[in-house]
This record gives structure tokens, sequence and C-alpha cells, in this order.
């Protein structure tokens, strides 16, 4: 392969968008594990994905296979040349995925971690503390060992 | 259906205001002093009876035992010439209470039952029985996560505390 050209064994099309399509088919080919082995190519690996990235929805995906012998990289390289749209597809795919996983951990992460509810804890301690002062008052159920038949008393006035 | 129309629009606006005129403000606390009485052998019988088994449940640690005393209480029809029964029943309630707070579906029963009886559309005798109970009703509203009604439960019971307060030191 030639390396000097990043690998591509064919020139590179000066298009529009034909850089995007070399982009993508660069990152298909060095994201092969035999291929993107040194630090080097790791780096240009990351590189093209901040600048796809950048792009937004106007950037393209690269085809990430598992590495095949035999021709997988020229495979993959030749699926997204042919149809460079479909990589396109892929991207708003990627960031709609994205979205939802994070609506989801959102609407999520509350329930495992519920916030503290401030407004209720110090009306309930002080409830239970006046609640605390009662204590000595004797049940209605003591009180009714007192009760002497009689005539109901409206009001409770004796 | 057109000149109907202006009838239509009074029906539904007195529907709107009748239905904010009936939800009672949550906050709404409205008391009243009552002492147990009973006038006849069958007043004096249930009030006699339903102090047994209030004893009887508050003596027992067990919840086995307390429940079917509390419940069959609270089952009880009151019969007339009865006065203060209101009292007994909320004492059986915030007992039914603080036995089911072990797990929220406990507390879930306990807001369906206490929920009706310390509503803010009712007068609620004016005694350390209904502060306890609203306490625990408070918790057990809190359990089931329904905070609004925990936080305005609360506040009654504090301001009912206020006025039990307000009566004994005058």
């Amino acid at each position: 392969m030639n390396r000097s050209n990043g690998g591509f064994s064919e020139p590179i099309s000066k298009e529009p968008g034909s850089s995007d399509q070399a982009l993508v088919a660069l990152l298909v080919e060095l994201s092969e594990p035999a291929r993107a082995a040194t630090a080097d190519e790791r780096e240009a690996v990351e590189r093209a994905l901040a600048v796809l990235e950048a792009r937004g929805a106007g950037a393209q995906t690269p085809t990430l296979r598992a590495p095949s012998p035999g021709g997988a990289v020229s495979e993959a390289r030749g699926a997204v040349a042919r149809t460079p749209a479909r990589a396109g597809r892929r991207a708003p795919g990627v960031f709609v995925g994205l979205a939802v996983a994070a609506a989801v951990a959102l609407a999520v992460l509350p329930r495992h971690q519920p916030a503290p509810d401030r407004a209720v804890e110090p009306l309930a301690s002080a409830a239970h503390a006046a609640l605390a002062s009662l204590a000595l008052a004797p049940a209605p159920s003591d009180r009714v060992r007192e009760v002497v038949p009689g005539p109901p008393r409206r009001g409770g006035q004796p | 259906m057109r000149p109907h129309g202006w009838r239509a629009w009074l029906l539904a606006g007195a529907l709107c205001g009748c239905e904010g005129a009936m939800a009672p403000d949550p906050l709404r606390l409205d008391v009243e002093v009552v002492s147990l009485s009973a006038d006849g052998a069958e007043a004096t019988a249930y009030l006699q009876q339903a102090g047994r088994d209030l004893r009887a449940a508050r003596a027992s640690d067990d919840p086995q035992r307390r429940e079917p005393l509390l419940t069959a209480l609270l089952a009880r029809p009151v019969p007339a010439r009865v006065e203060g029964a209101a009292l007994l029943r909320l004492e059986a309630a915030a007992l039914l209470c603080e036995t089911w707070m072990q797990d929220v579906a406990g507390a879930r029963r306990a807001v369906g039952l206490l929920g009706p009886m310390l509503t803010p559309a009712r007068t609620l005798p004016l005694d350390p029985v209904t502060a306890r109970a609203l306490v625990c009703y408070g918790d057990a509203a809190r359990r089931v996560g329904d905070d609004d009604a925990a936080a305005s439960t609360y506040m009654r019971a504090i301001r009912l505390m206020q006025r039990l307060q307000e009566e004994a030191m005058p």
C-alpha cells in the first residue's frame, strides 16, 4: 500500500465532498487494528474524528468493521466510496442516539438519586418535635374511663 | 345550537366556579373542642368497648394483634347519643397508621385511611390525638412520595398543636 497518501492506492478526488469521502476512507483504514497500531496513526484517527465532529450534520462517519483477513479494508473503502451518502446518513443517527441516551439518563438518574425533600424535612422535624411534647397528654381511650353516662354535652363544655 | 351558546358558557363558568369553591384549601384547619360522653346503655357500651380495644391495641407490640382490634373498632357503627366518637376513631386510625408504616404498601393504606378522616373540608377535634393522626398521615404521605400532601399536613398539625398550647395556656 502507498503510505504516502494515507494508504490509498488510487488518487484522491478533488471534487466537492470528496475530501469527506477520503477522510472516511482513511478512518476506515486506520481503524483496523493492524494499521492503527502506532501512536501516530491513533492520533490521526482522533484528529480525523475531531474534524468529523466539528463538521456536525455534514460529517461522514466511517464504517468501522471488524478486521477480516484479505481485502477487508479495500472492501470497506469501496463501499464507502461508492455510496458516500450512506455514511452521511448515519451521522444524524449517531447524534439522535446520543440525544436519546442523554434524555434517558436525565430521566433515570433523578430516580436513582432522589433529591432531598428540603421543603418537607424541616416541617416533619418540627411536627415530630411538637408532638413529642404532647406525649404526656392522656389518650382518648384513657379518658373513656372517666366518662359518666349522661346526656351529650355539646361543644365539650361541662 | 347557536342561541344556546351563552348558556353553555354560563354552565361551564358555573362548573368551574363550583369546582374552585369545592376544592378546600389544603392548609385549612377547622377545629372544635370535643369531649367524650354517652347517653344510654348502648352509647356507654360503645365507648367502654372502644376504650378497652384501644388500650389492648396500645399495650400490644404485635401488629397481628393490634390490627384486628383497631379495624374492628373503625368498622363498628357509632350508636346515637355518643359524643366524641371521632376522638376514639382518630386514635384507632393513628395507631393503625403507626402499625402500617413499616413499608410503602402500608403507608399507602394509611394514606387511604387517614386522608378522608383528616381532609381539610372536615372540622377536626381539637385534641392531641388529632395532631398525632395528622403527623402520622404526613409521614405516610411522605413515604409514598406525596410531598405536597405531607408538607400541608405537617403544617396543619403544627397549627393544631399551637392551638392546643393556646388553649392550655391562654
